[in-house]
């Protein structure tokens, strides 16, 4: 009754409380609901073989997907004979997919990542794809185009593979994405298999012919239904990667600025109601009973706001996939459905972190003593409780390790390191502020000091004496200032950095890169760049990689989940299915990029006729004149062109969590002035009553309020150098210049200008509507 | 209601009750070995100048407070032996409190303040009985308004209304009447007196008001922590307040 009476009778300073957690909860709705719907499937294109047969699944050792263990041909083609002659088995089809792009009007058309969009003909059925015209390829130089293309049957044009273009005819249209060749062609440009597809006769069931073909091919897996999806290619599983990276960090800075915001709310909640608590301690209270209350203000505000979340996140998770798939980190495939489980779990964690934000309130609140209730006025007795020390400690303390983590993570992981020890230096200078703000304020109010008006002096006295409380409506400027500046800071940094470290290794000289390809081909890599492939040992997927020169050299971390030492050896299945043993000549520290497996290139392209080559460095752009799919860049144009994804990529990234974290902390920041200023209505009233005119108590207001924003700005400065410092530290060792720290100042100016308006705004507001009420 | 055995039985004892507020040199004598009882069933005003330790005296009486040495008994219970849970329950069942201002919980309604401690015990109030207490203070008709909704005096009715629904052996009122006018001093002086009379009910009060000490069947004057003065006699006798006033006068000259 209490809890609810309470909830209700001071309905609008728990007003910030519930739009944080509304926001917190949607947010969390919203980026499950997404996950779970960005979760693999079948790829379209086998999806009408409702029985999958394929090698064992191996996780990728770089932690990203995983890559299936290819047949070799003879094996495919024996063990595609033998479940054709199963019961209820119309056909079994290996699948083959390898490099093949149709050229239209000089230009390379379709996904310029897709790396296997070429099959052979009969994978078309695998699809259901009809040929809508025309005939099947059943020859070299056939081949059936895409319709959507809109080339036309018996059109010669040029395509695409591995090896360099080729004039082919358009002898068929299919009704599905893809470009086919002959079934013989197909296995020339890729001699390995990943799957075998079964088609079934009318009214077979699957499960049964699974279990038959299960029999057949005991080391093979056989999916079914839903366990098919284990065939998503890896480009999918790359862009899912780098979507959840997004949704994770969305998530993370979500969890925290709620648990931000509602403790601070509830915080400076227990410290302006001390003496109703203290009234209820001497009506016959116990402690326990009070931290029971505080903690069922928080209960019911979480359910009301994690209802209201749910409702707002389950609406918004529709356009937040549309706009994921636009953003190129999802599959465009992508269908986001609202499901009853993830919604749940979000109004769950909205809750329980509604109860963690409230914990030490509540603990703050149950020692407040029955003696309370009896003092005029309550000065705050003691400023930091050892608790509150140990906690700030100990956030301190990890977010420094973090800081230095960050200097020495993995370039994919560098930015959530740097995010978490930001996170956890903004909780310990929340929690830290109250010893932090005496020495802050004196600072900042130094100008101040001679001048002859009453509201400096009462500014500064009372920042001073209620510390806790300049700290707690401080402690979302802190967060504002500093997520802005990090996230902007972190993308400055790297679009420095990047560019700079290829730029120098790459002076005065050409490179050739693709262009509207994912690849190079042999005709315009001319045998010398570096040529990427697959690689299956020991149960993981590699990547490897055919270089001009040199011994087998293997990452440190690759070698050791293969287990190899320095003069070892190796069993590898290469890309055909076939298998060689290796002898590893040399390991290399991890860290650098493309470095898992480094092998001759001869050997690379032996076993994998499509492999694509990367940028060649160091061409004679006329050689390479009017062959279709390759661009010649000087080093600037290439560094820069190089960088333009992962900083697009970045730049999104931190601007939708910079959208998000200032959006939501400004939220706080309003509930914390407006607070703040109903608890300064008594000396409101006093301030009137010494002389103050209306306009004056009004600029008392406002220079309270951009103190605090100042306080804030300084201290959400200091929280992000160190995480700052070990990213560009970071940066150094990997691209090899030096790299200073980078601000982006018109970020940070925007964002403590906005936060000084939104706060001078909330502050005036509370401070007109205080000052109109009667006071005691 | 408690049915007391004797007519001088001790509700609430000091002995040797001594507070200090601070230490070393900058400690501040509050209670100095003071030894006081009220007896059951009276009405006991205390009195004294700004600073004599009555506040203090009230607040370690009804166990707010700890003394910095001597004993307190609440019904024959030493409190210095208790938790601060135990001394929580013993206040709810046995203490009833009435302040000068910030009596009540501005969000709840003069019925639910009143079931206040009665929930708080976890009994389930009686709605008649709720009606019953605030008709007793006057208040039935509104039972329904908010603190804000109700004039200073109504307001320390409720507050009066709900010290007694729990029928507490001890009420201790601290300043009770300091913000209201004659009036309405005299109504709450009058359900005070009511308690003391009707339900044989203990009250001990804090004023420096004449009159309203004038409502007590003895006064205490404190000063320095100690026993100044103490005055018996029949309440509201007339010519009582101003011979109250001319004690207390006497008491801040020396």
């Amino acid at each position: 009754m209490i809890a609810l009476a309470a909830v209700r009778g001071r309905a609008a300073s728990l007003a910030g409380t519930f739009a944080g957690l509304t926001l917190g909860v949607a947010l969390i709705a919203m980026t499950l609901l997404v996950h779970v719907s960005a979760q693999p499937r079948t790829p379209q294109r086998l999806a009408a073989a409702p029985v999958l047969v394929h090698g064992p699944v191996a996780p990728d050792a770089a932690g990203v997907g995983s890559g299936v263990r290819p047949w070799a041909a003879t094996d495919a083609a024996a063990l595609a004979d033998r479940l054709a002659g199963l019961a209820g088995v119309a056909a079994a089809v290996p699948d083959r997919s390898f490099y093949a792009q149709l050229v239209v009007g000089g230009r390379p058309v379709g996904d310029a990542e897709d790396a296997g969009a070429g099959h052979g003909w009969s994978s078309a059925a695998l699809g259901g794809y009809p040929l809508v015209a025309g005939a099947a390829p059943d020859a070299d130089g056939q081949v059936a185009a895409d319709i959507a293309t809109g080339l036309a049957v018996g059109a010669h044009t040029t395509l695409l593979t591995a090896g360099g273009p080729a004039e082919v005819t358009v002898t068929g249209l299919v009704g599905g994405p893809g470009v086919y060749t002959s079934d013989a062609a197909a296995e020339r440009l890729s001699p390995g298999v990943l799957v075998i597809g079964l088609l079934l006769r009318a009214g077979a069931d699957p499960e049964a012919v699974a279990a038959a073909a299960r029999d057949a091919a005991p080391a093979a897996i056989v999916a079914t239904g839903e366990q098919r999806a284990a065939l998503e290619p890896v480009q999918q599983a790359k862009t899912r990667w780098l979507g959840t990276q997004l949704l994770i960090a969305m998530a993370s800075l979500a969890v925290f600025v709620t648990v931000f915001v509602v403790a601070s709310t509830f915080a400076l909640n227990v410290t302006q109601r001390r003496r109703e608590l203290g009234l209820l301690r001497t009506v016959g209270a116990t402690p326990g009973q009070i931290r029971r209350f505080v903690l069922g203000e928080a209960l019911l505000v979480g359910a009301a706001g994690g209802v209201a979340g749910a409702l707002l996140g389950t609406a918004a998770a529709g356009p937040a996939g549309g706009l994921l798939v636009r953003w190129g980190l999802a599959d465009p495939g992508l269908q986001v459905r609202p499901q009853l489980l993830p919604v749940l779990a979000a109004v769950a964690v909205g809750v329980g972190v509604a109860l963690v934000g409230a914990y030490a309130a509540g603990r703050r609140a149950a020692k407040v003593p029955p003696m309370a209730a009896l003092r005029e006025a309550s000065v705050e007795a003691r400023v930091m409780g050892t608790g509150r020390w140990l906690l700030g400690g100990g956030a301190l303390l990890l977010g420094g390790f973090l800081a230095l983590r960050t200097a020495t993570a993995a370039a994919d992981e560098r930015v959530n390191s740097a995010l978490f020890a930001a996170m956890a230096l903004t909780a310990a200078a929340a929690l830290l502020a109250p010893v932090l703000v005496p020495p802050l304020v004196r600072l900042v109010s130094w100008p101040l000091r001679g001048t002859r008006g009453a509201g400096p002096m009462l500014v500064r006295a009372e920042s001073l004496t209620a510390a806790r409380r300049t700290a707690a409506t401080a402690a979302p400027v802190i967060a504002t200032v500093g997520f802005a500046v990090l996230l902007s800071g972190m993308v400055s940094t790297m679009r420095e950095a990047y560019p700079a470290g290829q730029a120098a290794k790459l002076a005065g000289i050409t490179v050739a890169v693709p262009d509207g390809t994912p690849g190079l081909t042999e005709a315009a890599a001319g045998g010398r760049s570096v040529l990427p492939s697959r690689v299956y040992a020991n149960g993981l997927s590699i990547a490897a990689f055919g270089t001009a020169t040199g011994p087998v050299s293997v990452a440190a971390g690759v070698a050791d989940a293969l287990g190899v030492r320095v003069g070892g050896t190796v069993d590898v299945v290469f890309a055909d299915g076939n298998t060689e043993r290796l002898t590893i000549a040399k390991i290399t520290p991890d860290g650098q990029v493309d470095d898992d497996l480094i092998l001759q290139r001869d050997l690379v392209r032996r076993h994998d006729p499509s492999a694509l080559a990367e940028a060649v460095v160091g061409v004679d752009a006329a050689t390479l004149a009017g062959l279709p799919g390759v661009e010649v860049l000087d080093a600037k144009a290439y560094a820069d062109r190089g960088s333009g994804e992962d900083s697009r990529l970045l730049w999104l990234f931190a601007s939708v969590l910079i959208a998000l974290s200032v959006g939501y902390t400004g939220i706080a920041v309003v509930n914390t002035m407006a607070m703040s200023a109903e608890s300064r209505r008594p000396d409101l009233a006093v301030l009137r009553r010494a002389g103050a005119t209306p306009r004056q108590t009004l600029r008392y207001a406002a220079a309270e309020a951009l103190l605090v924003v100042a306080l804030g700005t300084g201290l959400g400065l200091a929280v992000t150098v160190p995480p700052l410092l070990g990213m560009a530290a970071g940066l150094e060792q990997e691209v090899g210049v030096p790299v200073a720290l980078r601000l982006h100042w018109p970020v940070l100016v925007a964002t403590v200008l906005a936060t000084a308006a939104v706060a001078v705004a909330a502050s005036l507001t509370a401070t007109r509507r205080a000052s109109g009420h009667r006071t005691r | 209601m408690t049915i007391t055995t004797s007519p001088i039985a001790e509700a609430v004892g000091l002995t040797g009750a001594s507070k200090a507020y601070g230490a070393g040199a900058q400690a501040v004598t509050a209670l100095d070995e003071l030894t006081l009882a009220f007896p059951a069933g009276t009405f006991t005003a205390v009195m004294g100048p700004s600073g004599s330790g009555k506040s203090t005296l009230l607040q370690c009486a009804a166990g707010l407070d700890r003394l910095t040495s001597g004993t307190v008994r609440v019904g024959g219970i030493d409190l210095g032996g208790l938790s601060e849970q135990r001394r929580t329950v013993l206040r709810r069942e046995r203490i009833g409190f009435v302040f000068q201002a910030f009596n009540l919980v501005a969000s709840l309604t003069a019925a639910q303040n009143v079931e206040l401690p009665l929930r708080l015990a976890g009994r389930r109030p009686g709605a008649a009985a709720v009606r019953a207490a605030l008709a007793e203070v006057g208040l039935a008709d509104r039972a329904a308004h908010r603190p804000a909704e109700l004039s200073g005096g109504q307001q320390q009715r409720v507050a009066i209304a709900r010290a007694l629904i729990t029928r507490p052996d001890v009420v201790f009122a601290d300043e009770p009447t300091g913000a209201l006018d004659t009036a309405a001093s005299r109504e709450v002086l009058g359900l005070l007196r009511t308690a003391v009379d009707g339900h044989g009910q203990t009250v001990v009060m804090v004023t420096h008001d004449p009159v309203a000490a004038s409502y007590a069947d003895e006064v205490v004057f404190l000063r320095d922590g100690r026993i100044a003065d103490r005055l018996s006699g029949a309440a509201r006798m007339p010519g009582r307040a101003e011979q109250i006033a001319g004690l207390m006068a006497r008491l801040e000259q020396r």
